[in-house]
């Protein structure tokens, strides 16, 4: 590698010698933006910048004919481009009649590699509803990629990861939560991750995220197809930190995390 | 390559975040970390405060340090014991006033032609960019602006990135509109795509500084799949453009004669 990551950023420079992972990323159609959301914009990206690998959810809530034909978008996207991108299954609680298929189709017929949730209609995610979806990623060990806006979500989660111990509970857009939740959280369960992911967050938030719970419990992902991976990357590559760090947040965690 | 700031300020303002540091020091020792070149830079007294107060700090800070490229918020309507539009136009040529915002729900005052008409004319007049922020203003206002006032640069920042939808016929009903994109109108392909349709010349890199890095800001653009002509274009050549349209000498801008 020649250059820090910082000079890198700078110059636009495409990212060589590091092991880049997008955690936090979408394909597919949705509603309300219009992000150039084709497969084709996503791995042109993804070499512009160096992004080895993306994980990939679609967008929730796109349901199309029946709730989970979003997750046929991942599905097809992945089968194209095995060795560039990897699945989130999206499961919705409101539809337990059909999660647990659904998670058996994805896991065990297709090869995804983690589950994503939202906050649907307000439901916190202690909601009995979530429980079998975390009891089957306890299970199998799976990553399971949250949305979380603040600290009562994050708390929430937290108490989740406790409970569930076999999961790794990434907690999406990490950085705009106070870093001593954050810490407090990390304290409590050791499977949880944090994701640098935001279009919101403050100069120095990701060296504070690093700073409460650790540079090994923190990922990178970028929200790409909604916001654009040149932006969110710039967080990690200028952030007041060593270049060993940053190498550890932009992939060297997400290779234990997804056992890449 | 060629960064100016579009969209900086400096001063405390009320919802400041805990330990964020917002002095015009800090702003500049940013600005020199990312070689930024130049800072179109308000007060932020300017934009939440008292412009009149917030205007007389900027000036002073260009006359300190010709980094900074004084930008001004103007106020709409009529008022006791205040200058007339005549008298602020006058007094921001004396100053090398650069742009001139409008916050009229801050500052309280609507957006319409017979609150700020008279503004308005004398900046399209003498082609000082108009900044407006979405936080302030409806779609509708900025497109009566463009219609009414067509030679008036405005600049527009603070876009949500799920505006879109609303953005791109205004851009397209408004041939002077520029779009700051800073801080967050940053969703994937936008830079691309709008290059693509529209060209590069009306987009301005912004930084968002005290409150946002300037870093992703600039890492949006540079890591953006457009050619090197539009990302200097984006990166400073747009703005550029714009300060040496005004009718007068900008302050700040000597030393970038030569470019």
């Amino acid at each position: 590698m020649k250059g820090s990551f910082f000079e890198l950023g700078l110059g636009g420079c495409r990212l060589e010698d590091v092991f880049v992972v997008d955690c936090h990323a979408h394909v597919g159609p949705r509603v309300q933006v219009d992000p150039d959301a084709s497969l084709g914009t996503l791995l042109a990206d993804m070499e512009r910048i160096g992004i080895d690998r993306t994980v990939c959810a679609c967008f929730p809530p796109t349901m199309g004919s029946y709730p989970y034909e979003g997750n046929d978008f991942v599905a097809e996207a992945v089968r194209r481009c095995p060795d560039r991108l990897s699945g989130y299954a999206y499961i919705n609680p409101n539809y337990p009649e059909l999660n647990m298929e659904e998670l058996e189709r994805r896991f065990g017929g297709e090869s995804f590699s983690g589950i994503k949730v939202h906050l649907h209609g307000g439901r916190p995610y202690d909601d009995p509803l979530y429980e079998p979806i975390y009891g089957f990623a306890h299970e199998w060990g799976l990553p399971v990629l949250a949305h979380t806006w603040g600290p009562e979500t994050v708390r929430t989660l937290g108490r989740m990861a406790e409970r569930f111990p076999g999961a790794r509970f990434l907690v999406g857009h990490a950085d705009v939560c106070d870093p001593e939740v954050l810490a407090e959280e990390a304290g409590r369960a050791d499977n949880l991750y944090f994701v640098v992911c935001s279009s919101v967050a403050g100069p120095d938030a990701v060296a504070r995220m690093v700073e409460a719970v650790g540079a090994e419990r923190v990922l990178w992902g970028s929200d790409t197809m909604l916001l654009s991976p040149g932006h969110q990357i710039g967080k990690v590559l200028f952030a007041d930190l060593d270049d060993n760090v940053k190498r550890t947040i932009l992939g060297g965690n997400a290779r234990k995390v997804f056992r890449l | 390559m060629l960064v100016l700031d579009a969209y900086c300020r400096f001063g405390p303002w009320s919802k400041r975040s805990p330990g964020q540091p917002y002095d015009a020091g800090y702003v500049r020792r940013e600005h020199d970390k990312f070689h930024i070149v130049k800072g179109l830079c308000m007060s932020s007294e300017s934009r939440f405060g008292v412009p009149e107060l917030g205007n007389r700090a900027s000036a002073q800070l260009s006359k300190e340090d010709p980094h900074f490229i004084p930008a001004w918020a103007g106020l709409g309507g009529r008022r006791f014991n205040a200058p007339s539009t005549s008298e602020f136009l006058e007094e921001a040529r004396r100053e090398g006033v650069g742009a001139v915002g409008l916050y009229p729900k801050t500052h309280g005052y609507p957006l319409r032609e017979w609150v700020v008409g008279d503004l308005l004319d004398g900046m399209s007049r003498t082609r000082l960019p108009l900044i407006l922020s979405w936080e302030e203003v409806e779609p509708d206002e900025i497109y009566s602006i463009g219609k009414l006032w067509p030679e008036l640069p405005v600049i527009l920042c603070d876009i949500p990135y799920t505006a879109g939808r609303t953005l791109l016929p205004l851009v397209e009903e408004n041939p002077n509109l520029h779009i700051c994109f800073a801080p967050r109108f940053i969703f994937t392909g936008f830079l691309e795509d709008f290059c693509c349709r529209y060209g590069p010349e009306r987009l301005l890199y912004g930084s968002a500084l005290p409150e946002f890095s300037p870093g992703p800001l600039l890492s949006y653009v540079m890591y953006s799949r457009t050619d090197e002509e539009a990302k200097e274009l984006i990166l400073g050549g747009n703005l550029l453009r714009l300060l040496r349209q005004v009718a007068w000498p900008v302050s700040g801008l000597s030393d970038l004669e030569g470019i």
